[in-house]
């Protein structure tokens, strides 16, 4: 029998006898419950799903969020790793320390539709719209929750969170108090080690300090050699909050990182620096309006190792009003001003031009969350207006109708329009054959890509332990980047980039949370997505409109957290990819499993198994480097709490 | 092959779909189990001359089958414990408790006006305590804890001892 028949028969067999026991554990829980005092009861954390999906219940859009038990219960290492709980998102593993990660399709390396953010911080490069996902690390265990929205974001979020929108929130200093010191390796780690303090300074200051690093381990070369991928990374930071008034709460974090990821396996790593400071000041006026402003600073630092060199400075600064103007109309409006100072270090034959540039964004938005019928019918119009440096001014609105019909069931729809503003390899970036002879260019004419998207969905809670939720969504796109042809002969240089796509995707996102027992969850989603694209009059589009993508059409995961007796847990995680068309990657089942066992209030064993089904499978081929395979891998974990 | 997988990794997580499993037992449970201790801190005074301690529910719920379980081997002041399951509000008859689940489709006004001295309403919906009920589950940080109206405690004419009311939280 294969391998991995034999593990999931061992495994199946592990959870019978849970199962034949649920029934018993139901009456002799009753007993013991009843022999505590009222004290105790109280004292006893009760599992439902509705705690976590209150807001869900509220969001009229396709919104799943992934909260620090289901990261905990994964074993996952790095925050890609942690995305791919979500259904809603695409998320490959390409090699080592370079990830595809997209919503409703489009995805690349360069994924350029996803707006990332941590704690309201952006972190994409406007080299190409895109996220470094190897600088981007958060001590997982602080992690509250993920928020994922996919759908366009534009009318609150702005621009390029056309298909989505990531938000991953640490907890406050208030809820990390004390100790936190992890330390693990495996098979595919030579090593991960976080240290955690936090405490209160005074009754109204509480702080968290940290230090985290990690070694990677490589992943393969489709003809079994090593890829020498294996990249190290270090990273520090310090949070503070504080309650100035019992209406004012300042909160400050900051953080430092240094790394050398390596995804071509070259004897010089790429080097990758970082630090940003955050400012945020929320104040609650009443229980009708409060608001926010937010500063940051933050400043990366990517050297190639051939001499190409990224300096990036973001300043920026946001402000948010949220009042309720009536019993019927809540109305959020706000404006936002970014400078990036993007400086580039060029290559002689390949660069951006001119290699230092300023960008300036500033935006205003406005939101209506108005009150048809109470609790019944909500309208929600929005729109956020922006003037970039590239395009001058954007429009994104939004229509939304939510329909309460009884208070566990929202059937919403909603009509958007989101934009990707041009980034600097649209329109600044050159790359040479020879001095004077250019072969792929970007386009002062490069205009934004636009999306208009019609959504419908449907969130019923059934039971008190079952949640669902479906979306569906069909995109209409305009002006998608192409790759037209140039007048040389023979090879038809230069490339240059232009606005030849058009098209439609469509999809359905269906989720779900399920609480079976008291200790025994289940979530879970699936996604179904089509593209259909096609070239715009006029277009010779290189690519033959692909956007440059690769999407398969099925995806599902599926995470199981079962508590067993005696202090141990049980995490299984569980997901399908269906084929990738082009470049072809085969479709794959990808099955995590964990088991932890906490001997006491402070320690915390876990070991880990990853990709267990396939000794090695490929996720996402990129344009280069080479394709690589991630191997199955097993590490253990120790953890200390106090 | 890849079916063949699917089926077994499948298997893994939904087996226990098949086998019965009350959903959100211990919430039921843990109701259950604090409507049972209410018993303890409160005096119907002489509102209850039945033979039997009644507990009342309007309308379906899990805390029916977690009650029942309380009644098979459990006394209130040496009296056995019956179930009443009411259907709508024109059923309800006297009984020492009347618990109102979350997903009974009747308003709350039409459940209180058959309510009489010596019913003590317990509800689990958001508000109910400062609608008109006694006493009121609310979960908080995960945790269970009750809401008490001591104006509609008073209207039922029933007594609820200090050391339960300093676990509550007071809404009138």
């Amino acid at each position: 029998m294969l391998l991995q028949n034999k593990v999931l028969l061992i495994l199946f067999f592990l959870n019978a006898p849970l199962f034949l026991c649920a029934q018993k554990n139901a009456r002799s829980d009753m007993a013991s419950l009843l022999k505590l005092s009222l004290e105790d009861l109280m004292n006893i954390k009760v599992t439902s799903v509705s705690k976590n999906s209150e807001k869900l219940e509220e969001a009229a859009s396709a919104i799943q969020v992934i909260t620090q038990a289901d990261i905990h219960n994964s074993g996952a290492k790095t925050l890609p790793e942690a995305l791919r709980l979500a259904s809603n998102l695409q998320v490959a593993q390409v090699n080592s320390s370079q990830w595809a990660i997209s919503a409703r399709g489009f995805n690349n390396v360069l994924a350029n539709k996803l707006l990332v953010l941590i704690n309201g911080r952006a972190v994409y490069t406007p080299m190409y719209a895109g996220v470094f996902w190897d600088v981007q690390n958060v001590l997982l265990e602080d992690i509250d929750r993920i928020e994922v929205i996919s759908g366009p974001g534009g009318a609150l979020w702005g621009s390029n969170a056309v298909n989505g929108v990531i938000n991953v929130i640490t907890k406050s200093s208030k809820d990390t108090k004390g100790f936190y010191a992890e330390a693990g390796a495996g098979s595919n780690l030579p090593g991960t080690a976080s240290l955690r303090y936090g405490g209160k300074l005074n009754d109204k200051i509480t702080y968290r300090m940290f230090g985290a690093g990690f070694h990677l381990g490589n992943t393969q070369l489709t003809n079994g050699s090593k890829a020498n991928d294996e990249w190290t990374m270090g990273r520090a930071g310090l949070r503070m909050d504080w309650d100035v008034t019992p209406k004012d709460l300042i909160t400050f974090e900051g953080s430092i990182y240094s790394g050398r990821p390596n995804p071509d396996g070259n004897d010089t790593s790429i080097i990758a620096r970082g630090d940003n400071l955050t400012v945020r000041w929320s104040h609650s006026a009443s229980a009708r309006s409060d608001f926010q402003l937010q500063f940051y600073y933050d400043h990366t630092l990517r050297n190639f190792g051939n001499g190409f060199k990224e300096v990036l400075k973001t300043y920026d600064i946001d402000w948010q009003n949220r009042v309720a103007l009536s019993d019927r109309h809540e109305v959020t409006y706000g404006a936002n001003f970014r400078i990036m100072d993007h400086n580039v270090t060029n290559l002689p034959l390949f660069g951006f031009f001119p290699g230092r540039k300023d960008l300036y964004l500033y935006s205003a938005f406005a939101q209506d969350k108005i009150a048809l019928i109470k609790d019944r019918l909500r309208f929600t119009i929005g729109a956020k207006i922006e003037h970039n440096s590239y395009t001058d001014f954007e429009f994104q609105p939004n229509a939304r109708l939510a329909f309460t019909p009884t208070k566990k069931q929202t059937i919403w729809a909603a009509v958007s329009q989101a934009v990707r503003t041009p980034s600097r390899i649209d329109r600044d970036f050159v790359a040479f054959l020879a001095p004077g002879l250019a072969f792929i260019r970007g386009d002062s004419n490069f205009v934004s890509e636009t999306l208009t998207a019609y959504e419908l969905g449907w969130r019923i809670q059934p039971s008190k332990n079952l949640s669902v939720s479906a979306s569906s969504f069909y995109n209409v796109y305009d002006n998608i980047r192409s790759a037209e042809p140039g007048p040389i002969p023979p090879f038809n240089i230069p490339i240059t980039f232009g606005n030849g796509v058009k098209g439609a995707s469509y999809g359905i996102e269906l989720s779900g949370i399920y609480q079976l027992t008291s200790w025994w969850n289940l979530k879970g989603g699936y996604t179904f997505f089509k593209k259909d694209l096609s070239l715009k009059s006029g277009s010779k589009d290189a690519n033959n409109a692909t956007a440059e993508s690769d999407d398969p059409q099925h995806q599902f995961v599926i995470q199981s957290k079962v508590i067993l007796p005696a202090r141990f847990e049980f995490g299984t995680v569980i997901r399908y990819i269906d084929k990738l068309p082009k470049p072809y990657v085969p479709s794959y089942f990808g099955l995590d499993l964990r088991v932890g066992w906490r001997p006491s209030k402070a320690i915390e064993l876990n070991l880990v198994a990853q990709n267990l089904l396939d000794k090695y499978h490929s996720e996402f081929i990129p344009a280069s480097p080479s394709a690589r395979e991630i191997e199955r891998s097993i590490y253990g974990k120790v953890t200390c709490r106090f | 092959m890849g079916l063949k997988r699917l089926w077994f990794a499948l298997m893994l997580c939904c087996f226990a779909v098949i086998v019965h499993a009350q959903p959100g037992e211990q919430e039921a449970n843990l109701k259950a189990a604090f409507i049972y201790n209410f018993t303890k801190y409160i005096d119907w005074n002489q509102h209850d001359n039945a033979n039997t301690f009644i507990i009342g529910v309007i309308g379906a719920s899990p805390v029916i089958a977690s009650l029942k379980e309380i009644a098979e081997t459990n006394t209130v002041e040496s009296k056995k414990i019956e179930i009443r399951v009411f259907d709508n509000p024109d059923q309800i008859e006297f009984c020492n408790i009347l618990f109102i689940p979350e997903t009974t489709p009747y308003p709350l006004s039409s459940i209180l006006e058959k309510t009489n001295k010596g019913m003590l309403t317990i509800s689990e919906e958001p508000e109910f305590a400062r609608k008109g009920t006694a006493f009121n589950f609310v979960i908080k940080n995960g945790k269970l804890k009750f809401e008490a109206n001591l104006k509609a405690l008073g209207q039922a004419d029933v007594k609820a001892g200090s050391q339960l009311l300093k676990l509550a939280i007071i809404v009138n």
